[in-house]
């Protein structure tokens, strides 16, 4: 597709986003039953993620989205608003099947794909990045071997503190399990061995809340692991 | 500015912190008490002490379980972590009223020890070794020089530890006899054995697994072994019987907490089979054993197991070569009351208040 000119692929793009019924431009028409007969796909793909057009306007889609559509299955996609207000798509198969709370509401239908954006005031550009990453990568490479799987999920971790910190919160909110699992098992791991100080330092706890007099027997009690 | 706000944002709230320290072993968190008032409140709560255990136990291998040896040399437990490796063991303190006494282990369960002091009215002892709080139990055999045997128990349906001691039997001048303790109620009660053949039990400690007390032993005068066992929740007493005869024979608790027998046998190919119990009928597992007759199954980790050979710790692995380790000096008698098999943890007993010469944070 990439060989042909920039024209064709703009009529395309124009002709698969209107709605297949008896009332298309009849420019469209005959370009749209060629193209049936050559990629042979299906009507009901075609109906299936064909945007209406919304107020007179067609919905803006990215080239990828029509290039995938034609060679499989519909991908339908949600949208994600990040706390910078940055707008991220996403695979609407990848976020359910990782996180519990776009899951419920995209089932209870409150999610509306036209329209709705899903709001994620607590999560900020970078690491929404980062989520959608972890999900993207887990859905399509879920039937990788173990080793490969664990290798990959070492390197996206290999994040500082504060990367890690926001990471949890927003695996947290977003009910991942996979992913608040897999940030535990490194904190924990984290901090097994660790001193006392090194342990408040990382958890960023100033304030221990201990009289000077209990500090003291603490530090009298355990002398090797301040 | 902005680091400053991203500094005081950045504490992890507590609900997070704690779904990070129930995975965290018992030792890091005795320790980790020190590190701020919320985090000692934290791990104190026996609600989360429960949490921890449970989840630790829902694992297909309880990193918590650790073997517990009753040392000779000093007056000492000491414990030995087999899944992180054989060759290391470190001390826990010993209660102080009972810790220069003949001791022995008569059974524990999720996380509490049973011990019997071998003095003249002394109670028993129920023990958690990590957070070293205790609490006695009056003893039901005045003679202490009867011998006799015991277990200790978890009943999930009404959230109560059993203490079970039996002692008399075949060759006795009683027959056997059977009393159960609660702790929550904190009475004994005798157990109905009469619809049992007579018979003798042949260890001192029993095994917990699921729900149910086994011990080993050996009925009407024959040789052929039985296995006793109380079911907690019926407070009911039965014999298990199993495929072989003769030999001898040790409980083990398997994987997937399974109930085991290894069994010895005598014959000429001086093999040790384990045997599993699974939906309540007997398979025997595929594990080969060299220099079978000195060594005596203790547990598997990682699929290799360990056992005790001469008072060593060994483990033998697919290779069917043992690999040296660490030495145990106990008295390694082959009814086991020196040692005992039991899971960390930081529970505490029902309405326990704390016994005398309890030591708060040991």
């Amino acid at each position: 597709m990439d060989k042909w000119p920039s024209s064709n692929r703009y009529s395309l793009k124009a002709a698969l986003m209107i709605n297949y019924n008896p009332v298309i431009p009849s420019l469209c028409l005959p370009f749209l039953d060629l193209l049936i007969e050559i990629m042979s796909i299906k009507e009901k793909w075609l109906s299936a993620w064909c945007i209406k057009p919304v107020g007179g306007a067609l919905v803006r889609q990215e080239p990828e989205y029509i290039l995938l559509a034609l060679m499989g299955s519909p991908l339908k996609k949600i949208m994600l608003c990040s706390s910078e207000k940055e707008i991220f798509n996403v695979e609407e198969q990848v976020m359910v099947q990782h996180s519990v709370i776009i899951n419920n509401m995209i089932e209870d239908g409150s999610y509306n794909h036209e329209e709705s954006k899903i709001p994620l005031d607590c999560v900020d550009s970078k690491t929404l990045k980062k989520v959608i990453d972890y999900c993207t990568h887990h859905t399509h490479h879920q039937n990788d071997n173990q080793e490969d799987l664990e290798a990959w999920d070492a390197q996206f971790l290999n994040v500082d503190s504060n990367g890690l910190y926001d990471l949890l919160m927003a695996a947290n909110y977003l009910e991942i399990r996979n992913l608040l699992d897999l940030i535990y098992g490194t904190i924990k791991n984290m901090i097994k061995g660790k001193k006392i100080d090194e342990i408040r330092r990382i958890f960023n706890i100033k304030d221990h809340g201990f009289t000077s007099e209990e500090e003291e027997q603490n530090r009298k009690e355990y002398p090797h692991f301040y | 500015m902005k680091h400053e706000a991203e500094a005081e944002a950045m504490v992890l709230p507590l609900e997070l912190v704690e779904k990070i320290l129930v995975w965290l072993p018992v030792k890091s968190l005795i320790r980790f008490r020190c590190v701020s008032k919320q985090w000692l409140s934290l791990i104190s709560d026996s609600r989360f002490a429960i949490l921890h255990y449970d989840t630790a136990d829902a694992a297909p291998t309880n990193k918590n379980t650790r073997l517990l040896y009753l040392s000779s040399e000093v007056p000492e437990a000491r414990c030995v972590d087999l899944e992180a490796s054989i060759h290391g063991d470190y001390a826990l303190q010993l209660p102080l009223s009972c810790r220069h006494f003949c001791l022995s282990i008569l059974g524990s369960c999720r996380g509490f020890i049973l011990l019997r002091i071998h003095v003249h009215g002394a109670p028993l002892l129920l023990w958690n070794p990590v957070t070293g709080s205790h609490r006695s139990v009056p003893y039901p055999v005045a003679d202490p020089d009867v011998p006799c045997w015991g277990g200790l128990g978890y009943d999930e349906s009404c959230d109560d530890y059993l203490v079970v001691v039996g002692w008399g039997g075949i060759g006795h001048k009683w027959k056997p006899q059977w009393e159960y303790f609660s702790v929550r109620t904190n009475f004994w009660k005798e157990i109905e054995c009469g619809h049992l053949p007579p018979h003798l039990v042949t260890v001192d400690c029993a095994l917990f697994c699921n729900g149910v007390l086994y011990w080993l032993a050996v009925k009407d005068m024959e040789v052929n072994f039985v296995i006793v066992a109380f079911d907690l929740a019926g407070k009911h007493l039965s014999m298990v019987s199993f495929p072989t005869s003769g030999g001898s024979r040790r409980l083990l608790k398997l994987f997937a907490g399974c109930l085991g027998i290894s069994y010895l046998n005598f014959t000429e190919d001086q093999k040790t089979e384990i045997w599993v119990m699974k939906e309540l009928s007997w398979t025997r597992l595929n594990v080969v054993l060299p220099y079978a007759h000195v060594i005596h199954p203790l547990c598997f980790t990682k699929g290799e197991l360990v056992g005790t050979k001469n008072n060593e710790l060994v483990k033998v692995s697919d290779k069917g070569v043992s690999v040296k380790s660490l030495r145990i000096s106990c008295r390694d008698r082959d009814n086991d009351s020196k040692m005992v098999m039991f899971t960390e943890s930081l529970l505490s007993l029902p309405d326990e208040f704390g016994g005398t010469g309890e030591e708060q944070r040991k």
